[in-house]
């Protein structure tokens, strides 16, 4: 498995330096991935991404806290493809109300898959994304809980004639769905929808602004948030320090934050 | 859930092959499976069935804590019968029916309020069903519930209960799924509402004693324990258990007000389920013995340890056969503590089952003492202890004349020697006040703590000791002691107390008391007879029952002890808030809008809530309505605003101008403007009454009268501000014990007497304020108005004259009076010393203390000027206290002494805040007690913790000739 991972790529089409990330902000509000948009470069990667989010709702006496550490590892055999696979050792979920309850352990199993489907030196960048999500967290005591869910990612990048592509825009809609593993099965599916803008000043630094949004799995609107990142990236290290905001919608999150970092071998 | 996959559900629970019972809440004709199928009784003869009360059916169940009423639905079996509320007739803190209302032995009594499912400690944590249905699956009999959480529509609930032939208890599965977003913190219990007054949780390990906690500090109280069983006050109670059928161990805390019994803590991740399987058992008798007997046999049959009986037989020294709570009380403990409780039956045996490969101990206490326990017995199998010896006890005859006559009395037994009061102190496992000595359950029947209802010679049993008998007839007779009675073990003796009748109370006036419960309150254990008894030992005319969002009509209890003719009874009702709403838009805490009294109210007896309305969720101008549509006459019924200060009691509020935040420094709004105090003159939408529609308010309640500094203060207030209400006191009595009946009262001077009452008349007295409250002291006062007509205090205003207020006061000789205070507009502009000292304080004579006048100009009044009012006080001298919150009332005393009032008073407080305004404050300091034996110190005697007190109503005086009393801010 891991001479397989060796062999991958580095697809150096996406950015003058594949470890600078690119694509859309990895910081997301639902639990284990699902929704979340997806870069449409390949890139063989491993990663680490201690994440947090919280709720306070005062009126509501209700206050949730989530922290967790997530290992990803992203495989690209070729320019056009990424499998990846994201775990969470360590999860940490607290309640904080008139009764404080909260578990700590194993969380989110989260496997992806990355398909171009046009020329990989076109305008525009188009790739299929299948996503699922295994009902692995212990906090789910009765009822495991799967997800899955398939989108279409886009990418441009401007000026494409250039070695230099400063500015891209992405964006990504699909559909999921998730349900639980016993009853009750509860199957909810919804519209996530990701656009934004990322740019990158040289090498090593960039920012990237997305809307994202999901809709009708728990609500019309579940959420729209704004979600900026600051980018850094050495030579084969890279980093996003990322947050998304609900602004619109159901989720009562005040913010999730994420810092990912991530190593990829030579191109 | 999209549409297009609503069919996937039921396929995936074919697919999963197993019974998913209500977990999907889309299936409309789910059934939540049959719980604890490993529990099986088996018997030839046993009976079920399941019906719905109907229309003038009577509750299948017996006892004064029965509530059923038609619309509930009522399972039985051979053994017990079950009775679950109607979805409209909710009770106490649940916000909808389908709650445990009743449970009671087939042939016993219901010693239950009620059981309900809660899953937190939130209001929007309680269950609110919506629906039921019936489900009779041979001679399983059940119903179930279905509905969501009050606070969270998405997370669901539906829990089943069920009842078979020939179990000695009702079997219950509740089935929660989240299916809202976010994760819940989830804490599923049924809530056990025992009232505070009548049963004692207990459980193994820790018997009768659990962590005390406040409302912020109740996690630190949960435990985990096999099982949850009660002992109750009154023989003729229930016991009550619970153990679950599918966890090891229930998860709660316990407390007299309310056991939760239930599962561990934990979050509920989205979509995530729980499932709780218990069995809740019920016995005759108050022991824990019934309940734990059941409980470790369910526990047997279902596969855990087996039990066996452990006998004996209680043997009193001195021959007397002790035989209840008080008399004999075993408590059997193994290695980890207490396993059960029991108390020998008329013969003195004993019979508990216990789980077998254990040593046990049994500790007999009696009258509050541990005066025996017994050497460790093995118990494998059938085992008998043998004789266990106590102490021997007497046997004393209490008897009581009034005027010569054999009549009720209340007698106080009390220790000799100031020494002794501790020496005699006692509880009930560190349950409830102390009572000195103990001869009987302070909240039960008589004897209660140190008290004893005697109408004709009547026996009692009391340990050795030197003892002092009291009584008095009411305030307004003379007090009676037969003091330094030695008892011995095996002696009999007779105590008879002697009282006269004094010409304290003014012609014209009837004694009432206002704010009275019985067995029927939630808190309460006082069986009706008992109560009307207090009443009569009292010597009130007319009483108000007042019981606890239920209403409670005394007329049998009247009848059978053939009292007719000497009190008059006024039906009515104290509502309650339980469940709390968002009523203060300006806080974001719910509240409650606390307690009112009404009548007179139509009694049902076989009506939801016996008549009266639904009483939560509603501002007081719509609970007004509510009352009025039940029959309540507005045209000349009353309502009273209840201790109208206070702070929260098991997180609900006490007193509505305190749940509403009403600050006596600054103006009453007279607009709402979205403050809480806005609250207090506001019309709710759509409603006819105004929150401010109440006609009088306590001024004094409960026999220590300990918060009169703070009832007199709002009510001061509201006449500053023009609303102007009349003053009451009241006992508030709950029990023998709490307070005295009658003690304080309320005189009402009218027209209308006992032998010709007219309740319409007696009314219109009490809502025009012709009323004084007292007690012990009477005050008589009058000013002339302008044409020279002496006027009375009332809430009708009228222009002074020139003259003089007149004052006389007076009072039996064993009620000292220290001072008589004059105020105006909340001023005290006098203080007056009596003329007369009482020299036997057990005579007859001295009982006209001071009479006098006052000139209107030596109060501030000589000429001019605005409205104002007249209050005159008569009784102990105040205790100095002061406001550290800045609200304007009362709130603490000098409690450590050291001259000042500062946050050094205020009890637990370790440092200096470094706030102008405290943010907790108290304890109010009372005044200090008399030397023992002092003349003064035998008011106490019989009014125990309390201090003398009385109050006029006020005169109103319209100074500025505009025809009205506008206030006098």
């Amino acid at each position: 498995m891991i001479a397989l991972w060796t062999m991958g790529v580095a697809h150096a089409g996406c950015a003058e330096n594949p470890a600078l990330p690119s694509g859309p902000v990895q910081s997301w509000l639902s639990e284990g991935m699902m929704g979340l948009a997806q870069p449409t470069c390949a890139v063989t990667s491993v990663g680490l991404a201690p994440r947090g989010s919280l709720v306070v709702d005062t009126p509501g006496f209700y206050g949730h806290l989530v922290a967790t550490g997530t290992l990803d590892a992203t495989f690209a055999p070729n320019p056009r493809t990424s499998v990846g696979l994201a775990l969470e050792p360590l999860h940490y979920d607290s309640v904080i109300s008139a009764v404080n309850v909260s578990w700590m352990g194993y969380g989110a199993t989260t496997a992806t898959l990355m398909q171009r489907i046009e020329d990989a030196d076109g305008p525009v960048e188009l790739a299929v994304v299948a996503r699922g999500a295994l009902p692995t967290p212990v906090g789910f005591t009765n009822n495991p809980t799967f997800g899955a869910e398939v989108g279409l990612a886009v990418a441009t990048r401007s000026p494409s004639s250039t070695q230099r592509r400063p500015v891209e825009a992405h964006g990504q809609f699909g559909m999921l769905v998730n349900g639980g593993l016993r009853a009750p099965l509860d199957l909810r599916s919804g519209l996530p929808i990701t656009a934004g803008v990322g740019w990158s000043a040289g090498r090593h630094f960039g920012l990237a602004a997305d809307l994202q949004s999901l809709f009708g799995v728990w609500a019309a609107v579940d959420h729209l948030a704004v979600a900026p990142a600051v980018r850094v990236a050495g030579t084969q290290w890279g980093m996003e320090l990322g947050g998304s905001v609900p602004v619109l919608g159901n989720d009562r999150t005040l913010a999730s934050v994420r810092l990912g970092f991530r190593w990829s071998p030579r191109p | 859930m999209s549409p297009v996959f609503n069919i996937i559900p039921s396929l995936w629970s074919v697919l999963a092959g197993c019974d998913i019972g209500c977990l999907d809440p889309t299936n409309a004709d789910c059934v939540v499976p049959s719980p604890c199928p490993d529990l099986v009784y088996t018997c030839v003869d046993g009976v079920s069935e399941v019906q719905i009360l109907g229309e003038g059916q009577t509750p299948p169940t017996q006892g004064p804590d029965v509530l059923a009423a038609p619309g509930d639905v009522v399972l039985r079996n051979d053994r017990v019968i079950a009775v679950l509320d109607a979805l409209d007739h909710p009770h106490y803190v649940a916000p909808a029916g389908g709650a445990l209302l009743d449970l009671a032995p087939v042939d016993g009594d219901d010693g239950l309020r009620n059981v309900f499912q809660a899953t937190g400690l939130l209001p929007g944590d309680a269950v609110h069903y919506t629906e039921f249905r019936i489900l009779e699956e041979g001679a399983t009999k059940a119903v179930q519930y279905r509905g969501t959480l009050d606070g969270h529509p998405g997370i669901h609930v539906a829990t089943r209960y069920e009842l078979r032939p020939c179990e000695p208890g009702i079997r219950i599965r509740t089935e929660v799924v989240n299916l809202e977003p976010d994760p819940y913190s989830m804490f599923l219990v049924d809530a056990f509402y025992w009232g505070g007054r009548e049963h004692v949780p207990f459980t193994p390990g820790a018997g009768f004693q659990h962590p005390t906690f406040g409302l912020t500090t109740i996690l630190d109280a949960v435990v985990e324990t096999e099982w949850m069983a009660t002992g109750a006050h009154g023989a003729e109670a229930a016991s009550y258990g619970v153990t679950s059928c599918d966890h090891h161990t229930i998860a709660g805390f316990q407390s007299n007000e309310l056991s939760t019994a239930g599962t561990t803590p934990r979050m509920l991740m989205p979509r995530d389920t729980e499932v709780y399987e218990r069995f809740v058992v019920v016995a005759p008798g108050n022991a824990v013995s019934g309940a734990t007997d059941a409980l470790f046999d369910a526990q047997e049959r279902m596969g855990q340890a087996k039990s066996a009986p452990l006998t004996g037989t209680l043997v009193s020294e001195s021959g007397h056969v002790l035989s209840d709570f008080v008399q004999a009380s075993l408590l059997v403990s193994d290695e980890d503590g207490p396993v059960t409780h029991t108390i020998p039956d008329l013969t003195g045996a004993f019979s508990v089952e216990l789980p077998v490969g254990h040593t046990y101990t049994i500790a007999v206490d009696s009258y509050g003492d541990t005066v025996v326990e017994t050497r460790p017995l093995r118990v494998d199998g059938p085992t008998d202890a043998g004789e266990i010896r106590v102490p021997g006890v007497a046997t004393v005859t209490l008897d009581g004349l009034v005027d010569g006559v054999r009549d009720h009395l209340l007698v106080f037994v009390h220790p000799s020697d100031e020494a002794d009061e501790e020496a005699y102190g006692a509880t009930v496992y560190g349950n409830f006040d102390t009572c000195a000595p103990m001869i009987g359950l302070p909240f039960g029947p008589s004897p209660a703590c140190n008290r004893v209802l005697v109408d004709g010679p009547t026996d009692i049993l009391l340990p050795p000791g030197t003892y002092d008998f009291y009584a008095a007839a009411g305030p307004f007779s003379t007090l009676d002691r037969v003091d330094r009675v030695r008892i011995q073990s095996g002696t009999a003796q007779s105590v008879t107390l002697s009282v006269e009748s004094l010409p304290v109370q003014p012609a014209g006036t009837l004694s009432a008391d206002f704010h009275v419960h019985g067995r029927t309150s939630f808190d309460s254990a006082l069986p009706d007879q008992d109560r009307v008894r207090s009443f009569l030992a009292a010597r009130v005319e007319v009483v108000a029952s007042t019981d606890h969002d239920v209403v409670n009509d005394y007329a049998d209890a009247v009848r059978l002890l053939g009292a007719d003719e000497r009190l008059q009874l006024l039906v009515g009702l104290e509502t309650t808030g339980h469940v709390l709403f968002p009523l203060d838009a300006s806080t974001i805490y719910p509240k409650v809008i606390g307690h009112f009294n009404f009548w007179p109210v139509p009694y049902d007896a076989a009506g939801a809530w016996r008549g009266a309305p639904w009483d939560e969720l509603a501002e007081p101008g719509e609970l007004f309505d509510r009352v009025e549509d039940e029959g309540w006459p507005a045209d000349w019924g009353v309502i009273q605003l209840n201790h109208p200060w206070g702070g929260i009691q098991f997180g609900r509020d006490f007193a509505w101008p305190t749940a509403i935040g009403i600050d006596t420094t600054l103006p009453l709004p007279r607009t709402d403007d979205g403050s809480g105090p806005a609250l207090f003159l506001r019309t709710p939408p759509g409603a006819r009454h105004s929150n401010a529609d109440y006609h009088v308010q306590e001024v004094m309640n409960g026999s220590n009268n300990a918060a009169f500094l703070q009832y007199r203060a709002i009510w001061h207030y509201l006449l500053d501000e023009g609303v102007v209400r009349a003053g009451t006191a009241n006992s508030d009595s709950h029990s023998l014990s709490d307070n005295v009946l009658g003690t304080p009262r309320t005189l009402v001077f009218t027209d209308t007497t006992v032998d010709d009452f007219d309740m319409v008349t007696f009314d219109e007295a009490v809502r025009a304020g012709r009323m004084l409250g007292t007690n012990g002291p009477v005050i008589e006062v009058s000013l002339n108005d302008a044409g020279g007509d002496a006027r009375t205090p009332s809430v009708d205003a009228f222009a002074p004259g020139s003259g003089p207020l007149r004052l006389r006061v007076s009072a039996a000789p064993w009620v000292p009076i220290d001072e008589i205070r004059v105020l105006v507009n909340g001023e005290v502009r006098a203080t007056l010393a009596p003329d007369v000292i009482p020299a036997d304080p057990f005579g007859t004579a001295d009982l006209l203390r001071l009479d006098t006048t006052v000139p209107l100009a030596d109060l501030g009044l000589g000429g001019g000027g605005g409205d104002a009012w007249i209050v005159v006080e008569a009784g102990s001298a105040l205790a100095e206290n002061a406001d550290l919150d800045c609200n304007g009332v009362p709130d603490t005393g000098d409690n450590d002494g050291d001259g000042k009032i500062d946050w050094r008073d205020v009890v637990d407080a370790d440092e200096d805040p470094g706030l102008e305004c405290l943010e907790t404050t108290g304890p109010l300091a009372e005044p200090a007690r008399p030397p023992w034996n002092s003349d003064a110190f035998f008011f106490e005697r019989v009014t125990p913790k309390g201090h003398p007190m009385a109050f006029t109503n006020p005169l109103l005086l319209d100074r500025d000739g505009d025809g009205t009393f506008g206030g006098a801010r």
